[in-house]
């Protein structure tokens, strides 16, 4: 293995499966951050058969082997949907560390749970009719689906069962001893996200509110409004009416909307520290306009208020680039700024980047690197490549993915070819522009390139 | 001659009065100017319900006090909860009897012949039991209650009290102090579908694909808030509905002040609906702790109503002294629409103002004028008789602007040409008045200035090669073409583009004192010119195209002569054989130079719109839809064309969620999934 971190992100579609190898110690640190994938899961078996058949150190009974720490960082399944315990039945996992929203008993998380089992009423009713679903929407209800209660499950019961241990409930702010690893030396791992009041931070009053008055008043209604005899208008007709019905505001869709978002930002974000070097994994975390108290605060905006003074105050070697590629989970360059409105509100927010991954003087290659771990199948924005782009400025390890297929004979127009991709027109709409540019490493144009099902990036130490 | 109803017949006193009192009351108010001898009923009359009917076929005819005798018109009591009302109002929600007419065809719901009312809650997924209509006791009830002030709990009173609403709202547009006409809704039928629980929310909208008003509510059980109790908010979101029933192609535009004038439109018929209704405008006396009552100049009355509807979101833009270039670059419709209902409410001062002086001369109808009152009228008394004028200022010249993409210019344009029309003598110089407010708001360029202040015969606007009698015009839209096509040339129509006819129709409007305006027969006509979007700035449209809307309105009297002609040429020439020279061919230039000019502004907005994202799909199931991710523009392909529509606004705090959703840019219309 040698002295080099390594960095290891499996081709799982549109979904997170990141492996971390610290060199030192006994036989090395091993970390597996997140698992999952939308869609079916195939890709994340085999990712897992060939980390435990290539990566982990022996552990201590005969034919098993150890995985020194899974982090599963936010509930939804495409971070969560591999951790089948019958995959890790060889493994042997020494701790698995979960966001401390996914406590059902955390105190401080109770109004961000009740909005989420709201949520998971209201999206599996619309998915019990049956009906075809608009993209957007199949893909919200899929973040309710029932299989994602299964994976729960594994992550919160069985997996730790099957390793006699209990799952740890991260937050910024514990100290080593609480986390209570033992790494190699030079080494330490820091959860900077989510805060421990995840109520306070995350949710927004103005939600909290909504929500507590809608069940409210839906109660209230249901009290003193006895319902028609006959539960379709006589005044109009039934067509007029199934109109009616779609052009209604659902609060179902609205607040699940918004728990999704806040999910995100309940994500654990990890910084490790290693011989000097600063890796920095963000799940799905957001960020929206202007941190403030009371307010539904995206992640990087709570994370910059906490903790620039601290652990964000030097640029990072490595980012995790968040939510596949989403143009909501990472921060926005100052130039944005000028462009939102003639005097934005927002000021720290656009600090952010610049302030982790600068941009270099000219004739300065980057050392930093990232990658995105990616597919364009769902949803029609993620990845968004002008995010690519300008994050390939101020990283080393990109790639003009134009130029490269081109070399191998391998038209882009090919690639994405599925029903989907051809209806939404994936390629002419969202690819194409940005080919001919330099984009950090992504898993999904890898694998199209090398075949290999996952990219490795190394890491020396700089001390 | 039949008298307007307007919200001073409206009687503050409970439905209980039974008939016989209000006959008695009637005749003491004769009694007291008159003195003659008393006139008692004359026994054994009745009117059966066919009777009724047959009266109801001559209704218009009659006055309103008969009709309230004959059951023709019939009390209904509103309730107003308004959730913005100034703290200083103690009593927040209060209950007025008003007046509306009946039709053979009342019917559960309420339903009548324009609206609708279906009480579906989508959060419950339940229908509430609609209000009865019982033909004997001529009243709404529910489990054979009669629905009035003692039912203010129920959800059925809440059905009648905003249907209520909606019938006096419909009057103030149709009434000859208004359009003169009946005005048709913008989508295929004329039931409105009116939705008082819509379900939990900030919010509530016109919707013209499911043809509905809604209105939702918010707060908490023990204290909640019914935005269909709110007059500001319905009155707001019906007008919606009606100048898209008026001008339906307003709502395809890129161009922010055809949304502002929406807003503006919305505002400012709630304020004049509020300022015209005796038991508001108690509510604003009180609001303003009496000083409305108290005050000694019109300004201080303006300053204190200004203060009075602060906060509240449709009221708030009333005071301000926005012009055009200060708010050059804005891109909300709400904020732009102050400058425009800014400019209206100086006009409002200005009349009041001049009623100030000399109130026996400016007497709007007789019913008004308190035996008595003396030749002075009080701050007060100027400020609620110019909101009434108003109604005629404001209202009336919405028949005279353009079918499409309607400008602030094209209103203050159509303004000053109806005030010219209803008051052409014009004594108190309303003319230049109007002019005046406008210029100085820069809604009006010192050009406009001059030519609207050129003498000129009314007649002298338009030249027609081809004269058609009016009769044949307005036969039918088939043959109002024949007349526009055999003056295409003179209309800036171009030889080789087909147009079709967008509304035909007839007005009758009234002037001061009720005196009868010259009948107006209104043309309005459309063509589309394709438009080609060519270039990365048109972000997923490139390469596709879209049109960009032409037309024109034009007004005739009963003569045939054209009183009005409001253009929006297109970009292209002429193109056809015949080739006139002179003031034709300097027509056609001005003609095709504007068309160009708003064919680039059409581009240049529709890139600011995609760039600032503010372009997309609407999220949702046949449960509903997502409300936070409705975009201010949708854009409809029908494979041919893209066309881009204004969504309608939501949120009642449209303006904080504007500018947050600023702060976060493109991306806001994402779902973090």
């Amino acid at each position: 293995m040698g002295n080099k971190l390594l960095i290891r992100a499996y081709n799982v579609g549109c979904g997170d499966c990141f492996y971390v190898r610290i060199p030192g110690g006994n036989d090395g640190f091993h970390i597996l951050i997140d698992c999952g994938k939308k869609g079916s899961t195939e890709l994340l078996h085999k990712a897992v058969g060939h980390i435990e058949a290539n990566l982990l150190p022996p552990g201590k009974r005969t034919g098993k082997k150890r995985l020194d720490l899974i982090v599963a960082t936010h509930r939804h399944e495409d971070h969560i949907k591999g951790f089948d315990p019958e995959w890790f039945k060889n493994i042997e996992v020494k701790n698995v560390w979960l966001s401390v929203a996914m406590d059902p008993k955390h105190p401080q998380a109770g109004k961000v749970n009740n909005l989420h089992a709201f949520a998971t009423q209201a999206m599996r009713g619309l998915t019990e009719s049956g009906r075809a679903l608009s993209p957007a929407v199949e893909l919200l209800a899929s973040l309710y689906g029932v299989s994602n209660d299964e994976a729960d499950t594994f992550l919160m019961k069985s997996l730790p069962r099957a390793n006699n241990i209990e799952p740890k409930f991260v937050h910024s702010g514990m100290n080593g001893k609480e986390l209570g690893l033992e790494l190699p030396a030079g080494t330490a791992i820091h959860v900077l996200a989510p805060e421990k009041d995840v109520d306070h931070f995350y949710l927004g009053e103005e939600t909290d509110r909504s929500l507590k008055g809608l069940q409210g008043m839906s109660a209230g209604f249901a009290k003193k409004a006895p319902s028609a005899s006959d539960p379709t208008p006589q005044n109009i007709s039934a067509s007029d009416f199934r109109v009616l019905q779609s052009r209604m505001l659902s609060n179902g869709l609205a607040f699940a909307a918004k728990d999704t978002s806040i999910q995100n930002n309940l994500s654990v974000v990890l910084l490790i520290e290693w011989r000097n070097r600063r890796l920095l994994f963000v799940g799905d975390a957001e960020w929206e306009g202007e941190f403030q108290e009371g307010k539904h605060n995206g992640s990087w905006n709570v994370m910059w208020e906490k903790h620039r003074k601290t652990h964000l105050n030097s640029p990072i070697d490595f980012l995790k680039v968040g939510h596949h590629g989403s143009i909501n989970a990472t921060p926005p360059p100052s130039e944005e700024r000028s462009k939102v409105r003639k005097a934005p509100r927002a000021v720290s927010v656009y600090q952010i980047l610049d302030a982790l991954l600068p941009v270099l003087k000219t004739n300065t290659k980057p050392t930093a690197t990232a990658i995105v771990s990616t597919e364009r199948e769902f949803y029609n924005p993620i990845p968004e490549c002008k995010l690519l782009v300008e994050l390939a400025r101020r990283v080393g390890n990109i790639r003009t993915y134009g130029n490269s297929l081109e070399k191998q004979g391998i038209d882009a127009k090919t690639i994405w070819v599925t029903e989907k991709a051809k209806r939404y027109k994936f390629f002419e709409k969202y690819e194409k522009d940005f080919l001919n540019q330099p984009q950090p490493a992504r898993t999904d144009l890898e694998f199209t390139l090398t075949g290999k099902e996952f990219i490795d990036v190394e890491i020396e130490p700089s001390s | 001659m039949a008298k307007p109803s307007t919200d001073r017949d409206s009687k503050k006193s409970p439905p209980s009065k039974t008939k016989s009192a209000e006959k008695k009351s009637a005749l003491e108010s004769v009694s007291t100017t008159r003195k003659a001898a008393p006139r008692t009923g004359i026994k054994g009359v009745r009117i059966s319900p066919d009777e009724r009917v047959n009266l109801y076929a001559v209704a218009r005819r009659l006055p309103n006090t008969f009709q309230e005798k004959s059951g023709l018109r019939l009390p209904f009591v509103t309730y107003f909860q308004d959730p913005f009302v100034a703290k200083q109002d103690p009593a927040q929600a209060f209950d007025e009897e008003v007046f509306v007419n009946w039709e053979p065809g009342l019917a559960d719901g309420p339903t009548s012949a324009r609206f609708a009312v279906v009480d579906y809650n989508s959060d419950t997924g339940r229908l509430a039991a609609p209000a009865e209509w019982d033909e004997r006791l001529q009243r709404f009830v529910i489990d054979g209650r009669v629905l009035d002030q003692t039912s203010v709990g129920l959800v059925q009173f809440h059905q009648v009290s905003l249907w209520t609403l909606l019938q006096r709202a419909l009057a103030f547009f149709e009434d000859s102090n208004g359009l003169g006409r009946t005005i048709p809704w913008a989508f295929e039928g004329n039931r409105l579908i009116v939705v008082p629980h819509a379900g939990y929310g900030e919010n509530a909208y016109y919707d013209r694909r499911s043809k509905s008003l809604q209105f939702y509510y918010f707060g908490a059980d023990e204290d909640p808030v019914y935005t269909c109790l709110s007059s500001d908010i319905v009155s707001h979101e019906f007008a919606h509905a009606v100048l898209d029933g008026v001008r339906p192609f307003l709502n395809e535009s890129s161009s922010v002040q055809t949304g502002a004038f929406h807003e503006f439109i919305g505002d400012f018929t709630a304020i004049l609906l509020t300022l015209r209704n005796n038991t508001l405008r108690g509510r604003l006396a009180v609001a303003t702790g009496g000083k409305i009552e108290q005050a000694t100049t019109l300004s201080s009355i303006a300053e204190e109503f200004g203060m009075a509807v602060s906060g509240r979101p449709y009221l708030r833009t009333a005071r301000n002294k926005d012009k055009m270039s200060d708010l050059a670059d804005e891109t909300s419709p709400h904020r732009l629409s102050q400058v425009l209902t800014g400019a209206m409410f100086d006009v409002l001062m200005r009349v009041a103002d001049s009623y100030q002086g000399n109130l026996d001369d400016q007497q709007e109808s007789d019913a008004f004028a308190a035996p008595g009152a003396g030749s002075e009228a009080t701050p007060k008394q100027a400020f609620y008789r110019a909101a009434e004028r108003m109604q005629r200022m404001a209202i009336q010249p919405l028949d005279l602007l353009p079918p499409v993409e309607v400008t602030y210019r094209d209103y203050a344009l159509a303004v000053c040409r109806a005030q010219k029309l209803s008051d052409p003598i014009d004594p108190h110089a309303y003319y230049d008045m109007l002019i005046d407010v406008f210029r100085k708001r820069e809604i009006l360029s010192a050009e406009d200035e001059m030519q609207l202040k050129e003498p000129q015969y009314l007649q002298d606007r338009l030249r027609l090669s081809v004269p058609h009698s009016i009769d044949e015009i307005s036969r039918s839209r088939a043959s109002a073409y024949l007349f526009l096509d055999d003056n295409r040339e003179d209309l800036l129509i171009p030889a080789n583009r087909d147009f079709f006819i967008s509304d035909l129709y007839d007005a009758r409007k009234r002037a001061r004192q009720n005196l009868p305006l010259p009948r107006q027969i209104i043309l309005e006509y459309v063509w589309r010119e394709e438009v080609p979007l060519n270039g990365s700035q048109f972000g997923e449209f490139n390469g596709r195209a879209t049109t960009m809307l032409c037309g024109g309105t034009l007004v005739f009297d009963d003569n045939g002569n054209v009183l009005y002609w409001a253009k929006k040429p297109g970009s292209l020439a002429y193109g056809g054989k015949r080739n006139r020279r002179g003031a034709v061919q300097r027509q056609w230039e001005a003609g095709v130079e504007a068309g160009t000019a708003r064919r680039s502004a059409l581009l240049e907005n529709l890139a600011a719109q995609i760039a600032g994202g503010r372009i997309g799909g609407v999220v949702g199931t046949e449960k509903g839809i997502l409300a936070s991710r409705m975009p201010p523009m949708t854009a409809e392909d029908d494979d041919e064309f893209v066309r881009f529509q204004l969504s309608p606004h939501l949120h009642l705090s449209q303006d904080s969620q504007e500018l947050e959703a600023e702060d976060t840019g493109a991306r806001q219309w994402e779902i973090s999934c």
